[in-house]
């Protein structure tokens, strides 16, 4: 079963004849909508697309494929096994991980119980996000991260759906497996969400590489702590920092002598300066190199390299 | 001596024909028993790993050699294979071809329990499989006694039945 048709497998019947018979490119297709009573909404090569009734896919269109109740329910069942209670702790952060690494969002009532969300009912709006590897795609940052076998301490700052994540996988390959100017290292992944590794049954789906452990689905503070403790990295991943633990978490990273990566959500270091939890990170110099993406030519843009002391290295 | 030897023949006969006709009982008695042991596994698996229903089914299946098992695995590989049914539906299919030794009342009862796995939070489904062992801990016991009973009734009936046939040829 190849990758499109794996992920024609989560949805019900109708939909999944749709997407079979649409001129689809696996790599190019970047979102899948389905809203309840709502017309079925495709991302695809960055532009919008509706489904018609008769299956013909357009940008425009009078008489659109309208989603029904069922058929979320049903894609519901089928992302989750026909297990929901196993996706207990996933469905409270408002997505599930599917096989392939596709980040399935969700949406309707917030069950909330002494101020903490205790579940969703009536989901009634998924995203289906398509996970794609981009192998190679940090290439050409790897020399300003690296120097003489040593990795700096790194910051992606990226705002949402410009590929912080699949560069941070990318990065996170070349690190373990070295290249020319770098033997390899061993690589410790905190994978809270299974975005990076995309695990299924335990076995990353995605390469991150031949001397990377994962620790999947375990929250990134703890994870961190974790994989320092059993698997001795010499560098730690971890993805959407922002939490006062994490950052509790890295000044202990930092002081075992690990090397850490990590990406956050901003547009530049000012951003990043202007949160009361991450500027303590940025003013006393954690980082040691600063990549800031943005989506300008095309997703995973990078815009600018900095420093620890916000001097520019690289830019577009 | 050969007399003395055709007549315990008989009655040994008679003992074992007597245990054969119970056998049903004892299939219906270790039939609940295992589904008593599997809706154990599966809370287990839910309550500590949170295992997704296909693997969960799949594995507890292979250990628990026994038929309900055979179907557990059925059931799991068909889920995995992304058919376009729901759990409840697929479940029910695999349970009745299965053919258990249970009367249809108890068939029904297990088919019921695939309408309520999957989409119920962990803690609601671990408390309805523990109150569904419950209900079934007074047929398992039931079905025990009336085994017992039935090994007991058949094996006398098949030894006085052979020791009466010895007494006629003798």
């Amino acid at each position: 079963m190849d990758k499109l048709e794996l992920l024609h497998h989560i949805f019900p019947k109708n939909i999944q004849n749709m997407l079979e018979k649409a001129p689809i490119t696996y790599y190019k297709l970047q979102e899948v909508r389905l809203r309840v009573n709502e017309p079925l909404i495709i991302i695809y090569d960055n532009k919008e697309y509706l489904f018609g009734k008769n299956g013909q896919m357009e940008r425009q269109c009078k008489f659109p494929y309208i989603v029904s109740a069922t058929e979320i329910k049903e894609t519901l069942e089928y992302v989750s096994s026909h297990s929901l209670y196993a996706y207990e702790d996933e469905i409270r952060q408002g997505f599930i991980t599917v096989q392939g690494g596709h980040r399935v969002g969700i949406a309707g009532k917030v069950v909330v119980e002494e101020g903490m969300i205790k579940n969703v009912k009536y989901i009634s709006f998924l995203n289906i996000r398509i996970s794609h590897q981009v192998l190679g795609c940090s290439d050409g940052i790897m020399p300003y991260i690296t120097k003489r076998n040593e990795i700096f301490h790194t910051l992606i700052i990226s705002p949402p759906r410009c590929g912080k994540t699949t560069l941070l996988r990318d990065m996170i390959r070349s690190i373990s497996n070295g290249f020319e100017e770098f033997q390899g290292a061993t690589v410790g992944v905190v994978d809270e969400r299974s975005e990076i590794g995309a695990c299924f049954l335990g076995e990353p789906q995605n390469d991150l590489g031949i001397r990377t452990d994962v620790l999947d689905c375990c929250p990134k503070a703890k994870g961190m702590l974790m994989l320092i403790r059993s698997m001795s990295p010499q560098v730690i991943a971890v993805d959407e920092i922002g939490h006062r633990e994490d950052l509790e978490a890295i000044e202990y990273v930092i002081n075992c002598g690990c090397k850490l990566i990590a990406t956050v959500h901003g547009n530049s270091i000012d951003d990043i300066k202007s949160k009361p939890l991450l500027r303590k990170l940025v003013q006393e110099r954690v980082f040691e190199r600063y990549i800031v993406l943005n989506n300008m030519d095309h997703v995973g843009n990078i815009s600018d390299i900095f420093d620890s002391q916000g001097n520019q290295l690289y830019h577009v | 001596m050969f007399k003395l030897f055709g007549a315990c023949l008989l009655v040994v006969g008679g003992y074992f024909w007597g245990e054969s006709i119970a056998l049903k009982k004892k299939k219906r008695y270790q039939l609940l028993l295992d589904w008593w042991q599997i809706l154990m596994d599966i809370e287990g698996e839910i309550r500590t790993m949170a295992t997704p229903l296909p693997i969960l089914l799949v594995e507890i299946g292979e250990k628990r050699k026994c038929e309900i098992g055979e179907s557990l695995v059925r059931i799991g590989n068909r889920i995995q294979m992304r058919e376009q049914l729901s759990f409840a539906e697929i479940w029910e299919e695999e349970l009745k071809k299965g053919n258990f030794e249970v009367g249809k009342d108890e068939l029904d009862r297990m088919i019921s329990v695939g309408k309520n796995l999957g989409f119920l939070d962990k803690t609601q489904q671990v408390l309805f499989l523990e109150q569904t062992r419950k209900d079934l801990k007074i047929p398992m016991e039931t079905a025990f006694l009336q085994w017992k009973e039935a090994k007991g009734f058949y094996e006398k009936i098949g030894i006085l039945a052979a020791s009466m046939i010895v007494v006629l040829l003798l």
